[in-house]
């Protein structure tokens, strides 16, 4: 519901790392989305393509680097999905699991010219 | 050419938030930022919260994030306690940087706690950070027992979770015992309230804890 803000900030991360390198084009924006973040990858490269008009990363490609939620139990080491958050282990039974992927929601790289 | 980024979409909030983390502890303020649904109770829960401050004698102050209308914050002034609206023009949630302009017009030096009301929404707000110290939530039994199942994120990132109208469960079929159990394997060290705010039932151990919150936040 927010993805506005989000593609906003990917905007001018992007933007403001080509500077840095002197870019004259973007061609590839990659993204490293995490299934906890609530965001929709498809309304953010809908935003990302009005948003671009008219800045050096008009017509660049969105890749999205989807990571499912993954936990791990303090307990016995388990590693288990935790798409619901539920932090209970279903090897041990342990309510120990600690979220190690879900939440990502970077920009990893660009791809520039 | 590939150039390394490696920056959080987020940052930039972040950022913010921690700076106004750094005032209210420089201030020392004790800040909760209250979400739920819309129509779970959060401004009643704020208006009975300020009632036992008053009691307790904590001087505070509210800011209001709605996308539209001063409503809530003229219930809060109506009891005399400093209010801010702030209107999100459509926003879905209160970022960092709307919370360090509504401090503009919040005397911290005259307050030793701070409630934010977030804007009605079960979604966007647990994503970005406000600077506060405690995350809580609501949730009224009319709502459903399911919730937790539809969103997670909220319900694992809260501190406290305040569930509302339980004078109301006999005209539902919420299954108490079944939604705590969930809760508990979501979040295991959440504090839990069942209360009604309509009738005050269970609010005496909610407010003893607000209470301790800003004596351990506070010094």
């Amino acid at each position: 519901m927010h993805e506005m803000t989000i593609t906003q900030g990917i905007l001018d991360i992007a933007l403001d790392s080509a500077e840095k390198s002197g870019a004259s084009k973007i061609n590839e924006v990659n993204l490293t989305v995490g299934s906890l973040s609530q965001v929709v990858p498809d309304c953010v490269a809908f935003y990302f393509e009005i948003m671009t008009k008219d800045t050096i990363a008009e017509g660049a490609k969105l890749n999205i680097n989807f990571i499912e939620a993954k936990a791990r139990c303090q307990a016995c080491g388990h590693e288990f999905a935790a798409e619901d958050m539920i932090m209970k282990c279903p090897a041990c039974g342990d309510i120990l699991g600690e979220l190690i992927t879900g939440r990502e929601l970077a920009v990893d790289s660009i791809d520039i010219d | 050419m590939e150039v390394k980024v490696l920056k959080d979409i987020l940052e930039t909030n972040d950022n913010i938030a921690a700076a106004n983390a750094a005032k209210f502890k420089e201030n020392n303020v004790a800040v909760l930022n209250f979400m739920s649904s819309p129509g779970a109770g959060k401004t009643t829960l704020v208006i009975k919260t300020l009632e036992a401050m008053k009691r307790a004698g904590i001087p505070l102050a509210v800011i209001d994030g709605d996308i539209a209308s001063s409503v809530d914050a003229d219930r809060v002034a109506a009891f005399g306690v400093p209010a801010v609206q702030i209107n999100t023009g459509g926003a879905c949630h209160l970022d960092a940087n709307m919370i360090r302009n509504g401090l503009d017009k919040v005397d911290l030096a005259s307050i030793r706690l701070l409630i934010i009301e977030n804007v009605g929404n079960l979604v966007c707000p647990a994503e970005f950070k406000l600077g506060e110290h405690k995350k809580v939530m609501l949730l009224s039994v009319t709502e459903g027992d399911d919730k937790p199942h539809k969103y997670p994120l909220m319900f694992s990132e809260a501190d406290a979770l305040v569930i509302n109208k339980i004078d109301l469960i006999g005209s539902t079929n919420f299954d108490m015992e079944g939604f705590q159990k969930t809760i508990r394997e979501m979040n295991p060290d959440v504090e839990m309230f069942i209360v009604s705010c309509t009738s005050g039932e269970g609010l005496e151990a909610w407010d003893e804890w607000v209470v301790k919150q800003v004596r351990e936040l506070t010094g």
